[in-house]
């Protein structure tokens, strides 16, 4: 704003100033829910993609980059516990929320083998267990490219 | 740091509750890119 606006115009906060804080925290707060919802459809539209892909055409390192990413997708339920993605996606049921925790810490590479059962079992309650997405999640003989348990506790 | 350092130390505040409304904006927006890059790689193969 120039020095003739700034006379014209005395009222008008300085522009680094928020105008109203309290409409600040609204935009957060649905900014937060349009990443939210985003993040189920997006999950959805993966859970698609994998069911139409044929397993033949990924490669081993291929086939362990997904996998990885997704538990770290499928973890991040757990971090995000209780809101808009874990009712969309799990129902919100208690039962699974103590899973979804471990879950989440599994997913992000940092946890325990009780970390990683709990995203298994997660996973195989949530809608998505029978899906080709749960099992391959859920197999026991696809390394997700984790370390062993033992080495991890 | 790295994105995965970056999303190790957002979700261990928000499993934590000591998480802002903005870190947690942050961790899904972050969450969000990996699933759109995921997506990508599927139908590169389709």
């Amino acid at each position: 704003m120039g020095f003739e606006e700034e006379k014209l115009y005395p009222n008008l906060p300085p522009p680094e100033m928020p105008i109203n804080p309290e409409n600040q925290t609204e935009t957060i707060e649905n900014e937060i829910e349009r990443e939210e919802v985003a993040f189920v459809n997006n999950l959805e539209e993966v859970t698609t993609l994998i069911d139409q892909a044929d397993p033949e055409k990924f490669s081993e390192v291929e086939a362990k980059s997904i996998k990885g990413k997704l538990m770290l997708i499928f973890g991040s339920l757990g971090i995000l516990g209780g809101g808009y993605a874990m009712k969309q996606l799990l129902g919100g049921a208690p039962s699974n929320e103590l899973a979804l925790v471990f879950g989440g810490v599994a997913g992000l590479g940092g946890g325990t083998a009780l970390a990683l059962q709990g995203l298994v079992e997660t996973i195989k309650v949530s809608k998505f267990g029978k899906t080709k997405l749960g099992k391959f999640l859920t197999s026991e003989s696809d390394d997700p490219g984790l370390p062993p348990p033992d080495m991890i506790m | 740091m790295d994105t995965n350092n970056y999303l190790i130390k957002l979700a261990e505040k928000l499993k934590n509750g000591t998480a802002s409304k903005e870190e947690k904006l942050a961790y899904l927006k972050e969450l969000n890119k990996i699933i759109k890059e995921l997506k990508s790689e599927l139908e590169t193969k389709l």
